[in-house]
């Protein structure tokens, strides 16, 4: 954990999607704290500090949520309508990385407040150029807000 | 004097009145009076006929059956006769007459001769027979008439005349009828509400009545008759009686009564017809739906693990393999497979959505569609150093653009790798219209399809070359799928080793005046 580098919290149920995700983040040798947790739920006590993820210090807001949208408990359309109703986190650039290129679930996501959306390549040479490009764009080009030292 | 006077006036009123033959005759029958009118009727002047025997007067064939004898002893026995006959001029044409003969008597009461007295009537006579005649012919049409029921009746609706077609509509014959109300042909709930009394209030109202109705045959049987009912008026233009004319109509009826509950029935089992194809779209809809849901989960789930195999196995590979060649090998294999499966679930989920779901045309640049498909393709039309020949001002198509580029990506992709090793791939793209639609033609010289193939090319997951081990077998299906969903058509002309023609058709578009 280096408290300099942005936190990138990827939720996520597949557990080998976790897996190849930290691998290619490792691969890429992008500077991030990556946090991950198992689903909907999971994600939404992460961003309130409850329960397991009281401690800030090791579990620091993130400056991007990269986020499924099938998963148990809350799916990730759940937590998209939920953040974008929390006054304090909505902010909060969401990047859906998903294994459906339906249609109707992208028109869904972003009308409920995606900033992008990516379909999980199948080649573990292209999600480690992915993992590049989403770095270089969200976390070197992008100006986010920045609510721990702005207020 | 005064006899004699009266005398004088009997001879004047004679001599005056030229409408009456009269003439008078003695006791033989010899004429001996002959006034100007007799001379008018018979032609005969008063020197010619006085001393004739009035037989000269008759036609032979009465003449001859002794008509005067018997008329003068019917007149000397009751003193008058009256008859009416043909008389013969003096030119010998006939005329007939109104006559009487009076017997004549002297002083003292005894016969003494014969006056008669004649009005030609010819022309009434002549009328008569006509009119006779012309009864007849009716009373013949009336009986020759079998289609019809005629039957006069009076006021009150007793029947009066019954023809044969009316004995043959009702059963009943015209002696058993005559004389009868027609009521009874009513049926009795048409009786009982004054039927029979009501059409004919109608008839003489209004000047005629008309309707279809059951009536009742002597047998009891119904009949469907359409009935006519006018007034007879007389001279005085007053109804004296009523016509009424019948039709039987049952078996256009009762055919019509069949046709309308066929009808009926016809429109039961559409109804029910249209429940059940409602019922089976609702069920079809559902298992469409379903079907998507599958595919859905298709999508999603069974591509994880394969994200998996492919990742762990490269991981594994940079991590401990190090410079292993064959290491390096077996997981480039493990990644093949893995990236083929993901192009198999790409297609069969490409090919589902093309199935059932809706497909939008609109007016679409062919050119345009043509050049960003190319663009897209850029990378493998660079590495086979093809050439590629588009005809210029490609007409407009009506198409979904998405799924144009689609079919046109998945031709063009199979020119480009099916060709011979030594030979660089040529490809032309043009189009040509056909009446309401246009045909595009995509010519290869590649390796060609040959001809037991040209359809089965088409069919889902059919592959034919050693080339085609990287594909899925579906490209053909969902090229064909996409354009008979845009409405068109798609096929192939080959030769074996020089190449392919393979062709779409779509709608035209017609371009509106401005």
């Amino acid at each position: 954990m280096n408290p300099s580098w942005p936190t990138l919290l990827h939720v996520e149920d597949n557990l080998g999607d976790k897996e190849l995700l930290q691998h290619a983040c490792n691969s890429a040798g992008i500077k991030c704290n990556l946090q991950w947790v198992e689903d909907g739920q999971a994600a939404v006590d992460y961003l309130l500090a409850q329960g397991a993820f009281s401690d800030r210090k090791r579990f620091p807001l993130p400056s991007l949520m990269l986020l499924d949208l099938k998963m148990p408990r809350k799916n990730g359309f759940e937590v998209l309508q939920w953040l974008r109703q929390q006054d304090q986190l909505k902010w909060l650039p969401v990047v859906v990385f998903t294994a459906s290129d339906s249609s109707k679930d992208t028109l869904r996501a972003f009308q409920l407040g995606a900033n992008s959306l990516l379909v999980k390549p199948t080649a573990y040479r292209d999600l480690v150029q992915y993992v590049r490009e989403l770095h270089h764009y969200w976390f070197e080009l992008n100006h986010s807000p920045n609510p721990l030292s702005d207020g | 004097m005064a006899g004699q006077a009266s005398c004088d006036r009997f001879r004047l009123i004679l001599q005056n009145v030229r409408d009456f033959a009269i003439f008078s005759a003695d006791l033989n029958g010899h004429i001996n009076e002959w006034n100007p009118g007799a001379e008018r009727f018979f032609g005969y002047s008063e020197k010619e006929i006085l001393g004739q025997h009035m037989e000269l007067l008759y036609v032979p064939e009465d003449r001859a059956a002794g008509r005067a004898e018997l008329e003068k002893a019917q007149a000397a026995q009751t003193g008058y006769s009256e008859d009416e006959r043909w008389h013969l001029k003096k030119d010998g044409t006939r005329f007939f007459v109104s006559g009487a003969v009076n017997a004549m008597y002297d002083d003292n009461g005894g016969l003494c001769g014969f006056i008669k007295v004649a009005r030609d009537i010819t022309v009434r006579k002549r009328l008569q027979d006509q009119i006779a005649a012309s009864e007849a012919e009716h009373r013949l049409i009336l009986d020759a008439i079998k289609d019809f029921a005629i039957v006069s009746l009076d006021l009150k609706g007793t029947i009066q005349t019954w023809n044969p077609g009316a004995a043959l509509t009702y059963g009943y014959e015209g002696e058993e009828i005559v004389g009868k109300n027609h009521g009874l042909l009513f049926t009795g709930e048409d009786q009982t509400r004054g039927e029979p009394e009501k059409t004919l209030a109608a008839a003489m109202q209004d000047g005629v009545w008309q309707n279809e109705q059951w009536r009742v045959r002597k047998d009891g049987a119904q009949v469907f008759v359409i009935d006519v009912v006018r007034p007879i008026l007389n001279e005085f233009g007053q109804i004296h009686a009523l016509l009424k004319v019948s039709r039987d109509i049952t078996l256009r009826h009762t055919t019509r009564l069949k046709l309308e509950a066929t009808q009926r029935e016809l429109e039961a089992i559409r109804a029910e017809l249209e429940q059940k194809v409602a019922f089976r779209t609702a069920a079809l809809e559902q298992t469409v739906q379903s079907l998507e849901q599958v595919l859905y989960h298709v999508a999603h789930d069974l591509r994880a693990p394969l994200r998996s195999m492919e990742g762990f196995s490269n991981i594994l590979v940079q991590k401990y393999s190090g410079a292993d060649a064959e290491a390096e090998r077996l997981t480039y294999m493990i990644s093949e497979a893995a990236r083929r499966m993901d192009h198999l679930i790409h297609d069969l989920l490409t090919y589902g959505r093309l199935c059932h779901e809706e497909v939008r045309c609109e007016k679409v640049a062919l050119e345009t569609a043509v050049e960003s498909t190319l663009m897209s393709l850029e990378p493998q039309v660079r590495r086979s150093k093809a050439q590629v020949d588009v005809q210029s001002g490609l007409p407009a198509v009506w198409a979904n653009l998405n799924v144009l580029k689609q079919v046109l990506a998945q031709l063009i992709s199979n020119a480009l790798t099916f060709v011979t090793a030594s030979r660089v791939p040529r490809l032309k793209i043009w189009a040509e219209p056909r009446q309401t639609l246009v045909r595009v033609w995509i010519e290869d010289n590649g390796v060609g399809i040959s001809a037991e193939y040209l359809e089965r090319i088409f069919w889902l997951f059919e592959r034919l070359s050693q080339h085609s081990n990287s594909s899925t077998g579906m490209g053909l299906a969902i090229a064909r799928k996409g354009v008979e969903r845009m409405g068109g058509k798609m096929g192939v002309e080959s030769t074996p080793a020089a190449g392919s023609r393979f062709w779409i058709e779509l709608p035209a578009v017609v371009e509106e005046e401005a």
